[in-house]
């Protein structure tokens, strides 16, 4: 049984009297504790794709199952819950690093000591300084906020982690470490993972398998390892291509 | 004395420089200052014709009908202005009947003042004046406010957040800064600023101390009732920004 299973998923976005289609009909199936990368150029759909699968955003129509069960069964909070997400910028909330961990334990009514305990393992897990906890969370740099934002999302213990361009924001060391991060959190805590990226190199780092979006398509859905070396679709050559004319001598 | 429409003409020349001086800097408020102007000139003097007959209108319901009218119209003049609140019209109805109807209640109870057009219309225009400004405020702060902090907004809703505690902080952000306008009128009201109310009743020969009594009684049902349309509004409002699956709308 798949983790996640997505079926003919489309998304039109209307202004005014005009509607234009930001993907459709993509399906595409992930297993459990899997780690799924979203690759493509600006405006493929990938980000409004993955805003979709926890309904900040809503599919026109089509299909999104967690676990064979259709995310327009269960309430937007308990969905939420259940399928985390970071956002691009660290997002976090004018409050002390302790307070924004501790944000959704504190919606769920957790008591003071639990929310405590949680947000000292979990900010080890990030590899971050517990002295941190009392700081203000605004006054750390972006790559510490952006773990931050990580912790407070794994606080809900979702089963599912949406990663919306997490390391775009961030030099290549800061990126680096959060993408050890994101192994450590599938291999540690079993998570399963959908990563949006613009990277080459955190999808090649990350992703078992990579799905790569073309103006709201589809393109090809394979392992990372053949995505790279053997790629079988003449848009995803292309696009290949086009990155290693940019790039190529720095690609390894 | 009565002042003649030759002294209206006279005064309404500082206007007229204002709308010459914003066409000048091209400000952009050149038609609306001359609209506004005109406005005033035709909706007092319409009043005015009303009043006669209205003041000495002593059914309660003929007294309802024409407060209901002043809100509607106060409504309708913050929706327009408020257009990207969805269902600002509504939501400002709700919230100035509100204020109006529970401090007005209380003081027809306590039988502080009579049923009468001529003691009422007056105090309910002065609330729904204060009322307005506090709803177009809010609703003005509010949208900002969610527009600029979207991104929280949205990492709110990722961790569960629903749309009252997503926006709890901005509400309470914008509930503060819609009660500035309000309690800058109360500070000064007396040392700065003579009510015009009060200024107009010890004009036409009454006590001072009498007018100023009546001033406080106005001051805190105008200060109860923007609170409570300030409240009501921020309590409509903050869940229009949101679908019924908790998306901020576009």
């Amino acid at each position: 049984m798949s983790k996640i299973r997505l079926e003919k998923a489309s998304f039109q976005r209307k202004s005014g009297d005009s509607t234009a289609s930001i993907f459709a009909e993509i399906t595409l199936e992930i297993q459990k504790q899997e780690i799924v990368c979203l690759l493509g150029p600006s405006g493929s759909g990938k980000s409004t794709l993955l805003r979709c699968i926890n309904r900040l955003g809503e599919l026109s129509s089509g299909h999104v199952w967690i676990d064979d069960r259709s995310i327009f069964d269960l309430p937007p909070q308990e969905l939420r819950r259940r399928v985390g997400m970071v956002l691009q910028t660290p997002s976090l909330f004018d409050l002390t690093v302790w307070e924004n961990i501790s944000y959704g334990l504190r919606l769920k009514g957790a008591s003071p000591a639990d929310q405590q305990k949680r947000a000292r393992e979990l900010i080890r897990l990030v590899g971050l300084d517990e002295q941190l906890l009392t700081r203000e969370a605004l006054s750390l740099s972006i790559g510490q906020q952006q773990r931050v934002s990580i912790a407070r999302t794994l606080a809900n213990d979702p089963e599912v982690l949406l990663l919306d361009e997490i390391t775009s924001a961030l030099d290549p060391q800061s990126a680096r470490i959060i993408e050890d991060l994101i192994l450590l959190i599938r291999d540690q805590l079993g998570k399963t993972i959908i990563l949006v990226t613009h990277s080459m190199h955190t999808a090649k780092r990350v992703a078992d398998r990579i799905a790569l979006l073309m103006n709201g398509r589809l393109v090809e859905y394979v392992e990372t390892e053949r995505f790279f070396s053997h790629p079988e679709q003449e848009e995803t050559k292309q696009f290949l291509a086009a990155f290693m004319a940019e790039e190529g001598a720095e690609w390894k | 004395m009565e002042v003649s429409y030759w002294g209206v003409g006279l005064s309404s020349l500082v206007v007229v420089a204002v709308i010459a001086i914003a066409r000048y800097l091209r400000l952009g408020i050149t038609l609306e200052l001359a609209n506004v102007s005109v406005r005033v000139f035709f909706q007092l003097l319409l009043m005015g014709y009303v009043l006669t007959y209205v003041l000495n209108a002593e059914h309660p319901l003929v007294i309802f009908f024409i407060l209901v009218g002043m809100v509607v119209y106060g409504a309708y003049t913050v929706s327009r202005r408020e257009s990207m609140v969805r269902r600002a019209f509504w939501i400002t109805f709700i919230s100035i009947s509100a204020g109006i109807f529970l401090t007005l209640g209380i003081i027809l109870l306590g039988q502080v003042i009579e049923l009468k057009a001529y003691t009422i219309i007056p105090v309910v225009s002065m609330i729904i004046s204060n009322s307005m400004n506090g709803v177009n405020v809010m609703m003005d702060r509010l949208k900002g406010e969610i527009r600029s902090q979207k991104q929280q907004i949205e990492a709110a809703l990722c961790l569960g957040a629903s749309a009252k505690e997503a926006t709890e902080e901005l509400v309470r952000t914008a509930i503060r800064a819609s009660f500035i306008p309000t309690l800058n009128r109360a500070l000064t009201v007396g040392i700065v600023t003579l009510p015009g109310s009060m200024s107009g009743m010890i004009f036409a020969g009454i006590n001072p101390l009498a007018a100023v009594k009546y001033q406080m009684l106005i001051e805190y049902v105008i200060i109860g009732s923007a609170a409570i349309s300030i409240f009501c509004s921020a309590f409509l409002s903050y869940r229009e920004f949101f679908t019924k699956e908790l998306q901020l709308r576009e």
